[in-house]
């Protein structure tokens, strides 16, 4: 081609189209070449976790660190005036950020559960005695998320409080939910005087935090059954019901599950159910459950006597049952003999068909 | 197409001088600018989690080479924390072995918490207060003693009776402040790159005392003596409850103590590391002295009723390097003083 004479140019016509020569295709893929050693070079750095980097983002700009504690809360007014008691300290607040501060690993519960808000404060008893209460509200996305992180943190044998519907004490302490939130009376001994201060407190506590607008009860909601009332109510060990917002028994992604224990002779088994947005989805959740315990080590068995669907399977003594109906996932976890998971998948499944009739 | 129409089409689209130049001009400027925009935004280093100035690799060696005959690791059944303490130590051949004159002794505790030590969360300070004596007994020109609770320091040290241990006996207690936090990078760390920890209460240290309760951990499994040099880190260290195991495990190469004091005469089984309720704790009446921390916290594991399985971090840390996850393998001395 003679580059060098003058090219013929039609005056009018459509807009020509120059073919691609060797060198323009060499040097576009030249530059395609650069460009995914960019992009491999960019994927490869993202995958090493930097700390540094991260906790300088999540600060934002230098001098923005948000200080841990600072109080600009609307829930710090609860912690005002309480009876019997008097202040010890300021009102701190916690948010998803700073939480960990002011309560460690344990903010991990909060934070996967739909945790917004925590305010404290500390008391002492007006009358100059030296004991001492911590309280702790937490405000959470909905009573589920209360009911989650209430009841995750249930202390076995602890006295059920006629406080509110989820209460219980312990020697030194009371624990309740309130609609969205959820709260904690610590005292720092189990001392008579002391003990007897946390009905009140409690009480006074449960006035001042006023439902938020359309806030219900965590179970016993209108409608459809809650969950919590598909599990059959004899063998179940009283105040066992729990509530896992996510990663159900280890399995990321399931979410939504309560669980409760019962005693069936010497045997011991947890019974779960969770309520799915579909049947598609309950199924898929079965499915994702069953190979998540094929993969931990657990191996099919037989479940003729079993509910009809039921899969029974087995690992060292602990037997697993997975059940659907409609869009309901249910089943037994652990069990400590095959006949107590046979029983409660039985019972777990008249339960389900009475109440998705 | 004729021989005229083909050479009408190669005419047309060949490419001219002009074409060409235009062209590669127009390129050139698309890579200079995307070159100069890199340039121009790339930063090398990326945000510094701290101080800029000289980037440690570790915060020493504290040990001390076992004492003839005598074994490393205690482990004491009773009620009495400060009895319990002397015979364990005792056993490990005195505390002379571990602390000369002049020594200038670092005791790790954990304060992490604003709460009384009725609830079990924190280094009880009777315990701290009993170590320190020791130490100043054979001879430690100084006690230092310290923690980086995040949330209001002063108050932890307060409430969890360490402060008022620390005056009792003499010890001086390190309240964490700005100044004191180093960017640290652990050699071969993944997570310990350039992250400030409080290296300004290492200054003189010659030896380094960890004093810790045995706790369940939400997030961790267990917290003991390993998880104890978390108390170490300064910054956003939240970022790491997403790799716990390996954050410890990094940890346990941090510093090789020269004792650790590992307290399960009350454990808390549930609900940590904060607890709250005093049904959260059990009674164990048992308190563990290693110079291993990773021995000490594999027999602590016992105590909370778990496994290695449990708690990944304690086999990580022995394959890493900084102890035995076996702690048989160290012969326990084991004595009982009895209720």
């Amino acid at each position: 081609m003679n580059v060098g004479s003058k090219p013929f140019r039609p005056r009018r016509g459509p807009k020509r189209i120059t073919p691609v020569g060797p060198a323009e295709r060499r040097a576009g893929y030249a530059v395609l070449c650069v460009l995914l050693a960019v992009l491999a070079y960019t994927l490869i750095k993202q995958t090493q976790f930097n700390p540094a980097v991260v906790a300088a983002l999540r600060e934002g700009p230098a001098g923005a660190k948000k200080a841990s504690g600072a109080t600009a809360s609307e829930l710090a007014p609860v912690l005002d005036a309480l009876p019997g008691v008097a202040p010890l300290s300021e009102v701190e607040s916690f948010d998803p950020d700073t939480l960990s501060d002011k309560i460690d690993g344990k903010a991990e519960l909060y934070l996967s559960s739909g945790f917004k808000e925590m305010v404290w404060r500390a008391f002492g008893p007006t009358g100059g005695d030296k004991a001492r209460f911590d309280i702790y509200v937490y405000d959470m996305a909905s009573p589920e998320s209360a009911f989650a992180v209430f009841s995750g943190q249930r202390r076995n044998g602890a006295t059920a409080s006629g406080l509110a519907e989820n209460a219980y004490s312990t020697g030194n302490a009371l624990f309740f939910t309130a609609g969205a939130r959820y709260l904690e009376i610590v005292a720092d001994s189990d001392e008579p005087a002391v003990k007897n201060l946390l009905e009140p407190l409690g009480t006074a506590l449960l006035a001042k935090l006023s439902p938020k607008p359309g806030e219900q009860a965590a179970n016993g909601q209108e409608g459809e059954p809650g969950p919590a009332s598909f599990f059959p109510a004899p063998d179940m060990i009283p105040g066992s019901l729990r509530l896992a917002m996510s990663d159900a028994f280890g399995l990321e992604g399931l979410s939504n599950v309560y669980t409760a224990d019962y005693k069936l002779g010497d045997a011991e088994a947890t019974g779960f159910v969770s309520i799915l947005p579909d049947e598609a989805q309950a199924q898929t959740w079965k499915q994702n459950f069953l190979k998540f315990l094929l993969d931990n080590g657990y191996s099919e068995t037989k479940a003729d006597d079993a509910p009809e669907g039921a899969v029974l399977l087995e690992s060292s003594g602990a037997f697993e049952a997975v059940l659907t109906r409609g869009r309901l996932l249910y089943g037994v976890h652990e069990a400590t003999s095959r006949q107590a998971a046979v029983a409660l998948a039985g019972a777990l499944d008249t339960q389900a068909r009475e109440k998705m009739r | 197409m004729n021989k005229f129409g083909e050479t009408q089409q190669r005419v047309e689209n060949a490419l001219t001088r002009r074409d060409f130049i235009k062209r590669a001009a127009g390129a050139s400027v698309l890579a200079l600018s995307a070159g100069a925009l890199y340039a121009g935004l790339y930063d090398g280093r990326g945000p510094s989690p701290g101080d800029t100035g000289k980037v440690l690799t570790g915060l020493g060696d504290f040990s001390v080479p076992a004492a003839s005959g005598a074994g490393r690791m205690a482990i004491v059944r009773g009620t009495d924390r400060a009895a319990m303490l002397d015979r364990a130590v005792a056993a490990l051949g005195g505390i002379e072995s571990f602390i000369a004159k002049g020594d200038r002794v670092l005791i790790k505790v954990n304060a992490a918490f604003a709460t009384p030590p009725s609830l079990g969360a924190t280094t009880n300070p009777e315990l701290f207060a009993a170590v320190a004596r020791m130490c100043l007994a054979a001879g430690a020109a100084q006690v230092l003693v310290t923690d980086n609770p995040i949330n209001n320091p002063e108050s932890c040290f307060a409430l969890t009776g360490i402060a008022e241990a620390a005056a009792s006996t003499g010890a001086r207690l390190i309240i964490p402040g700005e100044g004191m936090f180093s960017p640290l990078t652990l050699p071969g760390g993944k997570l310990l790159v350039e992250w400030p920890v409080m290296a300004g209460a290492f200054k003189g240290v010659t030896k380094l005392i960890a004093v810790a309760p045995v706790k369940d951990h939400a997030r961790a499994g267990a917290s003991m003596i390993l998880k104890n040099f978390y108390g170490l880190l300064g910054g956003r260290r939240n970022v790491f409850h997403q790799n716990i195991a390996g954050i410890i495990t990094e940890l346990s190469l941090l510093a090789k103590p020269t004792l650790c004091v590992l307290d399960g005469t009350r454990v808390m089984l549930t609900n940590g590391p904060t607890g709250g309720s005093l049904s959260d704790l059990k009674a164990a009446d048992t308190l563990i002295v290693s110079t291993d921390p990773v021995a000490a916290d594999a027999a602590g594991l016992e105590l909370l009723e778990r496994s290695l399985a449990d708690v990944p971090y304690i086999q990580m840390a022995d394959a890493a390097g900084a102890g035995h996850a076996d702690y048989k393998l160290l012969n326990p001395v084991r004595i009982n003083l009895g209720a």
